[in-house]
Parts: structure tokens; C-alpha cells; sequence
């Protein structure tokens, strides 16, 4: 009876330190992502968040129209550098994929049409995470 | 009759449980976010803490504001008959309602903004506020952001940056605290009205450029649709809602969308990808009818 009361009470604490731990660690990283929102970009009003294992990739859905420059900012953790984002058209052409440039923050596109993409977000297996909360943010340039 | 030793235990665990929820309390941002969102499957080990499983596809709703720049830059002018009247707020009596026109303000409120019509604007911004207030999401709109919001009254763009912001945060506290039903319903206001903004204009001003991104929003529609769909058995308000939506994404469907691929050009210096490959977008002038008065009369139900 001891032995469960004792289990009981490690468990209930384990799981508010870590919930609290996470929510922290997610806003971390918005703020990692939100700091490269700015003018002349305006948010498109939305947050995007998906929870990955090191072995899962996130479908983003977006429709990005023609003659508007946009930036698509993307983190998990609480450092720069862990995501991974690649923009591909709706036939899977890959438009663009940051892990050519150093896994960057941030990138902006410049659409000559309006085009439906999809956005796909994966941990960088190099990075020591094994799962963790991606956000990924949008803005269009005013 | 317990023993004291099994009323030691209780009132042991009782402080346990108490420590852990004033322990959740803390929030290093001051936010009130006192839940992670539950959406699929949580699987609980006391060893490595909760894993908690996500739908891994999410979709994206064109912003109003976007749509309001467009309109803009289409050198069209001001016209007040498009705005939702802000004293019908009062008529927005449960929360679907109150979370639909949330977003409908939101997109009058851009209007209002691009073309610097700031003393409408002031009113509109006052009705945002008592909604998101009513809704329980007024820290979207707290009080550091309604005075920044006052100060950048004359600068469009800066004005346009906050409002932004505070709706993606409304957007980000909804989904951390369980409350996407509310979320999305206004994203679904804010699109709905963005959107019959377009077609009343492509009415009045037969300009090409409006009428394709009427066409434009086939694929913004369907997303908005998957968005919507887990909510359809909430009440009779969301399958309505859901039903009448299908029924004009049906319309969209036989709109053409003709896409040609071409290789991006990379600036790597300023970080930016032009992406060359086209759209081309085959509406007739029938579609555009029917299409526009379809969402004319959602849009009457839902700020009537």
C-alpha cells in the first residue's frame, strides 16, 4: 500500500512538471518563429503546430497567391536550426527545401501565380531530439 | 470510519495534487495555457512523461487581411455596403454565432485598415474586443495590445501587423486549451466574408483580376472544409454549416485550374525563392454567378 501511494504520487508529479516543462519548451519556440514575423510581414493569423518523432513528417496545406512575397518560419526546441521545411507543388515538385541552407529559421518566397503547396516539417536526424513540437508560422509581405 | 493513517495518505496525496496544479498554474509567458491539445491518442508513461499524438496534416486558410491588400492594390475604392453593420453584435447570442462574426469583423476590420478608415475602424476594433471578451480569448487582445492598437491608429501598417498578431494568438490559445471548435470557426468567418467582399466588388467593378481570386479560393475552400469536418456532429449549427460549404465547394470543382510546372530561381544573399511555375485559372461567367450568390446566402445566415 505504501509502495502504490509512493508510485502514485511520483507519477502525478512527473506528469505536471512535464506538462508544465512542455508548454514552456512550445512557447519557446514560438518565440523563435514569431520573432522573424515582422513588418513589413504581416501573420496570416494562424499557428501551425504538429507534435513529430525523429521518424515523422508534417503536412502543411497552403494556397500562396500570385504577386505576393511570403516567409514561412519554422522551429522545434529551443534552438534555431533543428527543422526541417521543404516546399513542394501539389505534383511533388520540390520547390525548395531549407536543408540546403544550414536548416534556416526562415525563408521567403516570392509567388509569380497562385499556386496550392504543400509545406512538409521533419526533425533534423542530425539534431538530438527525438520527438518534439514543430511550429511553423506564415506571414505576406504588406 | 477511516484510519489515521489512511486519512494521513489522503491528506498527503490531496497536497500532492494541489502542488501539481498550482505547479501547471506557472506559465513563463503569462499566458493561461493550462492544457496541451488532445486531438488523436495520448499513451501515459510514468517513466518518460506524456506522449501525446497529433493529426500530422494540417491545412491553411488564405488571411483577409491578404485579400484586403489585394482589393487594394486592384485601385478599386472604398465601399462601406460591404461591411457587416458592427452594432448587429448584439444579435450574436451563443458562442457559434459570436465566434463566426469574430472572424467576419476581423475581415472588415482589414478592409477598414488598408483603406484608413480609422474612426469605422475604432468601432469595429470595440465589437472584436467584447466578442473575444465574450469568447474568453481576450487575451489576444489584452491590454498592452489595445494600446498599442491606439497608439498606431494613424499608421495602417502597423495596425495591420497587431491585429494580425493578436488573431494568431486568439488562434494559438484556442488550440492549446482544446477550444479549435471555436478556432476554427473563425477562420471559417473570416474567409466567408473576405471572400463575399470579392464577389459583391467583382459585381460592381467587372475587374478580371477580383474574379480569379474568387476562382482562386477552390482549394482555400476545401481546406477550410477539412478543417471544419471533425466539428460536423458538434450541434446542428456546424453540420449545417459544413453542408452548406460542400455544396458550394461542389460549384468550385467545375471551375479548371490548369498548373505548369517551372524551376524556382533562388537569391540566397536575401533568403528568397521566386517560384515561376503558373496557374491558370478557367471560370465561366456562370460559375461566377452561381458561386457568388451561393456565398451571398451563407453569408446572410450567418451575420443575420
Amino acid at each position: 500500500m505504501k509502495k502504490i501511494t509512493t508510485l502514485a504520487i511520483a507519477a502525478i508529479l512527473a506528469l505536471a512538471l512535464n506538462t508544465n516543462k512542455t508548454i514552456a519548451q512550445v512557447d519557446v519556440t514560438t518565440a523563435l518563429c514569431t520573432k522573424h514575423i515582422i513588418s513589413p510581414y504581416v501573420s496570416d493569423g494562424q499557428q501551425y503546430k504538429a507534435l513529430l518523432n525523429s521518424d515523422e513528417i508534417a503536412e502543411f496545406h497552403s494556397t500562396f497567391y500570385g504577386g505576393t512575397t511570403y516567409r514561412i518560419t519554422g522551429a522545434t526546441g529551443q534552438t534555431e536550426g533543428n527543422l526541417i521545411f521543404s516546399l513542394y507543388d501539389k505534383e511533388r515538385n520540390l520547390l525548395f527545401t531549407n536543408r540546403d541552407y544550414q536548416n534556416s529559421i526562415y525563408w521567403d518566397f516570392k509567388f509569380t501565380s497562385t499556386i496550392d503547396c504543400i509545406i512538409e516539417a521533419e526533425l533534423d536526424a542530425t539534431s538530438k531530439a527525438k520527438s518534439g513540437f514543430v511550429i511553423m508560422l506564415i506571414g505576406f509581405k504588406q | 470510519m477511516l484510519s489515521n493513517k489512511l486519512r494521513s495518505k489522503i491528506k498527503l496525496v490531496s497536497a500532492i495534487l494541489l502542488m501539481s496544479v498550482a505547479i501547471n498554474g506557472c506559465n513563463s509567458d503569462g499566458n493561461n495555457e493550462d492544457k496541451i491539445e488532445q486531438n488523436i491518442e495520448s499513451n501515459i508513461d510514468s517513466m518518460q512523461g506524456t506522449l501525446i499524438k497529433f493529426d500530422n496534416t494540417l491545412f491553411s486558410i488564405p488571411s483577409p487581411y491578404e485579400i484586403a491588400f489585394l482589393v487594394k492594390n486592384s485601385n478599386l475604392d472604398f465601399d462601406k455596403s460591404l461591411l457587416n453593420p458592427y452594432n448587429k453584435s448584439h444579435n450574436y447570442t451563443n458562442n457559434f454565432q459570436k465566434a463566426l462574426n469574430l472572424g467576419v469583423y476581423g475581415a472588415n476590420l482589414g478592409y477598414l485598415n488598408v483603406f484608413e478608415q480609422n474612426s469605422e475602424g475604432i468601432q469595429y476594433f470595440s465589437v472584436i474586443k467584447i466578442l473575444s471578451q465574450e469568447l474568453g480569448i481576450e487575451n489576444a487582445f489584452d491590454k498592452q495590445t489595445i494600446t498599442r492598437i491606439e497608439n498606431n491608429l494613424g499608421n495602417k501598417d502597423s495596425l495591420m501587423f497587431i491585429i494580425s498578431n493578436s488573431y494568431r494568438k486568439a488562434d494559438q490559445y484556442l488550440k492549446d486549451n482544446n477550444r479549435n471548435d471555436i478556432g476554427v470557426l473563425i477562420l471559417a468567418g473570416g474567409w466567408l466574408e473576405s471572400t463575399y467582399m470579392l464577389t459583391q466588388l467583382s459585381q460592381s467593378s467587372k475587374n478580371k483580376e477580383i474574379d480569379t481570386r474568387i476562382g482562386e479560393q477552390k482549394h482555400p475552400l476545401d481546406n477550410l472544409i477539412k478543417i471544419l469536418s471533425p466539428y460536423y456532429n458538434q450541434s446542428k449549427e456546424y453540420a449545417e454549416l459544413i453542408d452548406v460549404l460542400i455544396d458550394l465547394a461542389y460549384d468550385f470543382d467545375g471551375i479548371d485550374i490548369n498548373y505548369t510546372y517551372s524551376a524556382p530561381t533562388v537569391d540566397v544573399k536575401n533568403k528568397l525563392t521566386v517560384i515561376n511555375s503558373k496557374s491558370e485559372l478557367i471560370m465561366t461567367d456562370q460559375q461566377l454567378k452561381t458561386i457568388s450568390d451561393k456565398i451571398s446566402a451563407i453569408r446572410k445566415k450567418i451575420v443575420d
